[in-house]
């Protein structure tokens, strides 16, 4: 029963997947300008074609954009599969390498910001939607209303003149000191991703905080929670006991959402620290117009977007009983 | 066993709405008591009081006098170890009354659990003796089942269940019947019957479910109780104009349906009698506040009978 | 109490958001000087440049009022498209039930998970840098949660006993739509359109800091943008950066007083491809 649920989002999942890829395709091909130059570069298109132009034209019959729109469309599609994603003019390398090896930094900022803003945002979520309107809610909403509506590289470029230029607590920005190896190393890394990370955690919880709160609030007002203080558990005991699980349900599979689009997210705090992951990677790129790249990153943040969904689906019908066969997440 | 006395409760939102006003009722060990009322008359927010299971909105005064101490002048921790074990409150079925989260099994047994009287690996086997007694069907594997599998009918049966299993001695319940249909009610009047020894306190605006279940009836309108009396003496001859309204308005006497709408909450701090726009017997002395009329054990609040 | 609360909080969104809309209505009257008028570059706060000077001497006080203009007008004008191709997407897809309200919904729910700044991000590329490019890589990737909303309540309310009749009584399905499923769904599309502005002004914001606006364009963003890489920061002249970043989460603010006002329990906005 569940299995045929699962299938189902699996091959609309997969079906985004698809439409991604059609629309980088009609990108390159569509967007105004020679595909050509989105695929090298203007600077090096521009000396082509000063040069030998011939050059260009061979190209043009290597890429099969000589060839009909479907033709093009099929041989983008095998190339995209065999994870051929192209060649960055500017790195030098294909553009998958890159990539790669840039999401690794920025993964180092993503995971450990998301999973500690879940419990921070959860913790002082569930404080103050159990009590709405007290002291504590009275004080805290706020505050998280206005970290919330400061766009986050805002809150980045605040605290780094402040911490960084101002008090001297921080470098500048970057990733490492450079020169040193082992512990010395990873603390070094860890003292330089402390302001970014601080940033992506508080800018994190404030989200995580509003979708507790209220999951706290509605869950509150339910039948099932006067039916668990008529049995005289106390107050304590009907939130851990009742309130949290049914809670934590929506708010597990938002955050679990929450990490694909939070790729995009870091992306200015990286631009402000100048870390180098895909934030900057992308900055970089569209600066120089590195087409290629941008279209992989794109459909990179897609994956990782599909990835999360996909999780969090699946953990939903894991914890929720009440999921039947087709049936979509409660919306 | 449970004496109200001036019981009132305010809630203090926008505008203050008094839902329950100046209401006293006794509760004799071991008989049933239906209060009989329209939806909006409080009669759910005056059971919910009793255990001070209201939000903090709402403003209780007056005494609920059980075993010797006012219920009102409890501490919390007091209170818990009364609610489940002592009273117990049994919701309507039709809501959203279970924990959709947690199997019907641990959820049935909790109160017992909450007070200590088992241990959780008891659980199970506790809650399949409880459900055999109301014939769940099936009850070794339904324990393990969630809430959304179980049909209206059943739910409130799991629910009666649960009221009475941690032993308590009076139960509140609220609307039984609401939501199920004719055939599935006679279901629920079974379960209840099969509660013997327990003192049952039932709001309903069913009154076949009140011929059939109580001992005596207080009727709720516009958050007074206008009549109070024993079951066979309200069916047969009742004496407020809205209790005679409301028997007409049962099938086997003809369903003559009774027009116009109760007062609003805002109006019942004017004087007079609250059912007067709809009252077929009124006079003019009815725009003053009607008397409590006193025969013997029996009350009523109506001018008709106060020479 | 918290009545009041909730009844405050949108008076002072909109006192926040009038007096933006009349510093930027009135600009050319308050700004001491025209924003392009190039003096002597990174001046400090002076009685003559109120806030000092940018990198190519252009006085930053004078910016900043009409960033207020272009800032608010690029929100207002994107949440206008988006909300409008989002409500009668949305209302269409709800009252066809058919091929055609699925066909609608399946494109939304698609749209809703493909991750929008950076496809915002990639269009804005591709495109020459101008606002209006801007414009259209805001509109055609945030209409998707508009639809969605108002489809879910153009549901309930096409199954009203009113509806009903009026669908019995023979009333054309453009008529009902629209003089009839349109008032009841009013109230959403204002507070989605409200809070439509701020997120199309943090995303024009976004854009403008990474540098994809154009380089003549005077909004908050593109201030900010400047005061960033071209040393503002790196020299503390606070006076340079501070000044947009207030602007900005100020109006969002305001915007999202507005907005969450009657909003309710409503917690599915899609503020998270932003922050």
């Amino acid at each position: 029963m569940k299995a045929a649920a699962i299938l189902k989002r699996i091959f609309e999942y997969a079906l985004i997947l698809f439409i991604i890829i059609t629309i980088n395709f009609l990108l390159t091909h569509y967007m105004p300008g020679d595909p050509i130059l989105h695929l090298i570069g203007e600077e090096e298109y521009y000396n082509l074609m000063a040069s030998n132009p011939q050059v260009i034209e061979e190209m043009r019959e290597k890429y099969g954009l000589n060839k009909s729109t479907l033709e093009q469309y099929w041989i983008y599609l095998k190339t995209t599969v065999t994870l051929n994603f192209g060649y960055s003019y500017i790195y030098k390398q294909p553009v998958l390498d890159v990539l790669l090896f840039r999401m690794k930094w920025t993964l180092m900022l993503l995971i450990p910001s998301v999973i500690i803003s879940a419990f921070l945002g959860a913790f002082l979520g569930i404080k103050a939607g159990w009590k709405p309107g007290s002291q504590f809610d009275i004080l805290t909403t706020p505050l998280m209303l206005l970290i919330n509506t400061t766009p986050t590289y805002c809150i980045s470029i605040f605290v780094l003149t402040f911490f960084s230029f101002t008090m001297g607590f921080f470098p500048f920005g970057g990733m490492t000191s450079g020169g040193l190896s082992g512990l010395d190393k990873a603390l070094d890394i860890m003292w330089h991703m402390f302001l970014p990370l601080m940033i992506l955690v508080i800018s994190k919880t404030s989200y995580d905080y509003f979708i507790m709160k209220s999951s706290v609030i509605e869950i509150s007002e339910e039948d099932y929670i006067l039916t668990a203080m008529s049995k005289g558990l106390s107050d304590r005991d009907v939130l851990s006991k009742h309130v949290l699980k049914n809670a934590l349900l929506p708010y597990i599979t938002v955050v679990c959402m929450q990490l694909g689009f939070s790729v995009a997210g870091t992306m200015l705090v990286e631009v402000v620290f100048s870390w180098k992951g895909m934030g900057t990677l992308i900055q970089r790129s569209v600066q120089v117009k590195d087409f290629p790249m941008l279209q992989l990153s794109f459909l990179f943040i897609s994956v990782c977007v599909i990835i999360s969904n996909i999780i969090s689906d699946l953990l939903y019908i894991a914890i929720d009983p009440r999921i039947k066969e087709g049936e979509s997440r409660a919306q | 066993m449970l004496a109200i006395k001036d019981l009132s409760v305010e809630f203090m939102t926008d505008h203050k709405v008094k839902a329950v006003d100046r209401v006293s009722l006794n509760i004799r060990k071991g008989t049933n008591t239906t209060i009989i009322g329209e939806t909006g008359s409080g009669k759910s927010v005056l059971i919910l009081s009793i255990l001070r299971l209201l939000p903090p909105s709402a403003k209780i005064t007056g005494k609920v006098i059980f075993e010797n101490s006012d219920l009102f002048q409890m501490s919390k921790k007091e209170t818990e170890l009364i609610r489940g074990r002592k009273i117990s409150y049994i919701p309507q079925g039709s809501g959203n009354a279970l924990n959709p989260l947690l199997i019907i099994g641990y959820q049935v047994a909790e109160p017992m659990i909450v007070h200590k009287m088992i241990t959780k690996k008891q659980a199970p086997q506790r809650s399949i003796d409880l459900l055999k007694r109301f014939n769940l069907g099936n009850e070794e594997r339904r324990i393990h089942d969630y809430p959304h599998t179980l049909s209206g009918g059943m739910k409130q049966r799991v629910l009666v269940a649960m009221g009475i299993s941690a032993g308590a001695g009076l139960i509140l319940a609220d609307e039984p019947t609401k939501g199920l249909d004719k055939s599935r009610v006679f279901m629920v009047v079974d379960c209840f019957q099969q509660l013997k020894s327990e003192t049952i306190l039932c709001v309903t605006h069913d009154l076949d479910f009140a011929q059939v279940i109580g001992d005596y009836v207080a009727v709720m309108y516009a958050a007074q109780i206008v009549e109070y009396s024993k079951k066979d003496d309200f069916f047969s001859k009742p004496l407020h104009p809205y209790s005679e309204a409301l028997i007409n308005s049962m099938p086997e006497n003809g369903l003559k349906a009774l027009k116009g709408f109760a007062p609003p909450h805002d109006t019942y701090s004017y004087s007079g009698c609250r059912f007067f726009e709809r009252c077929s017997f009124k006079s003019d002395r009815c725009r003053s506040d009607p008397p409590l009329v006193e025969f013997g054990i029996r009350q009523v609040r109506c001018w008709k009978y106060a020479d | 109490m918290l009545n009041k609360k909730t009844s405050l909080a949108p008076k002072m969104g909109m006192l926040i958001l009038m007096f933006f809309v009349a510093v930027a209505i009135f600009a050319p009257i308050i700004s001491p000087y025209d924003p392009n008028t190039i003096t002597s570059p990174y001046l400090k706060p002076s009685r003559e440049h109120f806030l000092g000077t940018n990198d190519i001497g252009q006085d930053i006080f004078s910016e900043l009022i009409y960033g207020a203009r272009l800032s608010l007008f690029i929100g207002f004008f994107s949440a206008f498209i988006v909300t409008l191709v989002g409500s009668v997407l949305g209302i269409v897809s709800g009252y066809y039930k058919g091929i055609v309200g699925r066909i609608i919904m399946g494109v939304t729910n698609i749209a809703l998970v493909i991750p929008s700044l950076p496809l915002t991000i990639v269009l804005a590329a591709y495109m020459q840098a101008s606002i209006w490019n801007i414009i259209i890589a805001i509109c055609a990737t945030s209409w998707a949660g508009t639809a969605r909303i108002i489809r879910s309540r153009t549901l309930q309310i096409r199954e009203l006993p009113f509806i009903k009749i009026e669908h019995a009584l023979g009333v054309g399905n453009l008529q009902i739509m629209f003089a009839h499923i349109l008032p009841n769904v009013l109230e959403v599309i204002l507070i989605k359109g409200t809070l439509a502005v701020s997120s199309a002004m943090l995303t024009e914001a976004g854009l403008s800091f990474l540098g994809l606006s154009s380089s003549t364009a005077k909004s908050w963003g593109s201030i900010l943008h400047y005061a960033f890489f071209r040393n503002g920061v790196l020299n503390n002249y606070w006076w340079w950066y501070m000044p947009p970043i207030i602007c900005i989460s100020l109006c969002v603010l305001g915007f999202m007083l507005l907005g969450y006002h009657g909003k309710g329990k409503n917690k599915t906005t899609n503020k998270m491809e932003l922050t």
